[in-house]
């Protein structure tokens, strides 16, 4: 069946069965393997991207169920050879070690801080709560994220 | 999977009647998916309903109770402020299930008619569910298994917002092939494994759920969906109690979650009053009281080998949600 769906900002027009996932056609036929095939059943989070902006499985959903939206992979948050905010908080602090969940952890982030500038510790945990990290990086993603929010904050002045 | 097919119906009606027996309803695909992936079920075609005209909608007010649309997402629902404030318990369940993620595709219709999480049954292995002739859970590991109307499957159902929905005496209503509509109350839409073994719903061949609806009698009435789980995300319900105050008769309407192959409603008739007078509510009194209800309530439980302490769970978690209304 006919696709066409928004990839990072561009058009694009595909030709897909039901079978396909957003996640297979973004790996397979994008080439864009930014968002990870770990548990492939919806529980781990390694797949999120952002379709209308807001996070979902791309493992789970089906490809054609993207007709017409947008969607958002860790590839497309910000211009080629730049780091968007959330990722350069990340690094700074040490927020991954094998790296594998990251560019979804990223995402959520992305999407949270989107939503809410200067979240709490429960808004944090409740939109974080859908990425696993095996390697226990939770409390350095945690402070990646709450530093980004008190920065956002100094720097609107509040 | 290769000959799967793709329908976006336009209408509820159009959809019903594709719905032979190899096709199968797609809404936000977050348990249909994961089924198809595991080969538990093999449609010949998936019938979208993702972009049917008003299908996801929500309408909320004090007069009219809540009108939500089969593929009203669950993140829209548990922020809706009009159901936030007028069905808490709704909310606070929708809010409740799985992840962010999940919650921002999967659908109350979908939510509803979800197959069990039973393991065996999610792994492939042989048993009531999968067309077999025995239940593998009953004679292993069965901690999940139910305490009330188990039997010959004794799966749990799975869903949060069917907990709340019963107690709140909703309705749903759904559409035929031939483009009848039928209602039915969300008590009689599911049906026990010694009723029907092949799935949890009474939804015919050809039928699908187009909208659920809440009475107005229940809007803004002092109401609550708490839920028990072994990790605070994505994990699904041991034991969940809804409880919901009638605004005229001071009796409460109580649901629970985990314990039963239902959603689980408890008899009202069986339960004492409250201890209510002209003069106010006597604490002790009510502790008492939530103490007697939380005991008759799970009066006809039956522990199979370990998931006795869901007996327990359920009890104490009726109590303690009881006492929240022990001062006003």
């Amino acid at each position: 069946m006919k696709l066409s769906l928004k990839i990072n900002g561009t058009a694009r027009e595909f030709s897909v069965g039901a079978e396909t996932t957003l996640l297979d056609l973004l790996r397979e036929h994008c080439a864009l393997t930014g968002a990870k095939r770990a548990c492939d059943r919806g529980e781990c989070g390694a797949c999120t991207v952002l379709l209308d902006q807001k996070p979902v499985y791309a493992c789970i959903l089906p490809a054609l169920y993207c007709e017409g939206r947008s969607v958002i992979t860790i590839e497309g948050i910000a211009p080629p050879g730049k780091l968007h905010p959330v990722q350069r908080a990340f690094i700074e602090s040490d927020a991954l070690q094998c790296g594998y969940c990251t560019p979804g952890q990223i995402l959520s982030a992305v999407a949270l801080l989107q939503r809410h500038r200067r979240p709490s510790l429960e808004q944090i945990s409740e939109a974080m709560s859908g990425n696993l990290c095996r390697c226990g990086a939770y409390p350095k993603i945690l402070r990646a994220i709450r530093r980004l929010g008190s920065r956002q904050r100094r720097r609107r002045g509040a | 999977m290769d000959s799967l097919g793709f329908h976006r119906a336009s209408s509820f009606e159009e959809a019903a009647g594709l719905l032979h027996s190899g096709a199968a309803v797609l809404a936000g695909g977050t348990d249909l998916v994961p089924l198809l992936k595991d080969g538990l079920v093999k449609p010949s075609l998936l019938v979208f309903i993702g972009d049917i005209p008003g299908a996801a909608s929500i309408s909320v007010t004090r007069r009219g109770g809540a009108r939500i649309g089969a593929a009203a997402k669950l993140t829209d629902i548990a922020n809706n402020p009009g159901v936030r404030r007028l069905f808490p318990a709704l909310a606070e369940a929708c809010r409740s299930v799985g992840t962010l993620q999940i919650r921002n595709v999967a659908t109350l219709g979908g939510n509803l008619c979800q197959r069990p999480r039973c393991w065996y049954y999610r792994s492939g292995i042989a048993c009531f569910k999968s067309g077999g002739e025995s239940c593998p859970a009953r004679d292993g590991l069965d901690e999940a298994l139910a305490i009330l109307g188990g039997g010959p499957c004794w799966a749990v159902h799975p869903s949060d917002p069917a907990v709340a929905l019963l107690a709140l005496d909703a309705k749903i209503t759904i559409r035929r092939a031939d483009g009848s509509v039928r209602e039915t109350s969300l008590a009689d839409f599911y049906c026990l494994p010694s009723d029907r073994l092949d799935r949890e719903t009474r939804l015919d061949a050809g039928e699908i759920v187009e909208r659920i609806t809440v009475p107005a009698r229940y809007a803004g009435s002092p109401q609550r969906y708490a839920k028990v789980t072994q990790r605070a995300a994505w994990d699904f319900a041991l034991v969940s109690a809804a409880v919901v105050w009638e605004k005229r008769r001071f009796r409460p309407r109580i649901a629970l979650g985990g314990v039963a192959p239902r959603p689980w409603l408890l008899d009202t008739a069986r339960l004492s009053d409250p201890p209510v007078s002209r003069r106010g509510r006597d604490p002790t009194a009510w502790e008492l009281w939530a103490i007697r209800t939380a005991e008759q309530a799970l009066r006809g439980s039956r522990a199979l080998s370990s998931n006795g302490y869901k007996i327990e769970l359920a009890k104490n978690l009726i109590r303690r949600t009881l006492l929240e209304w022990r001062r006003v």
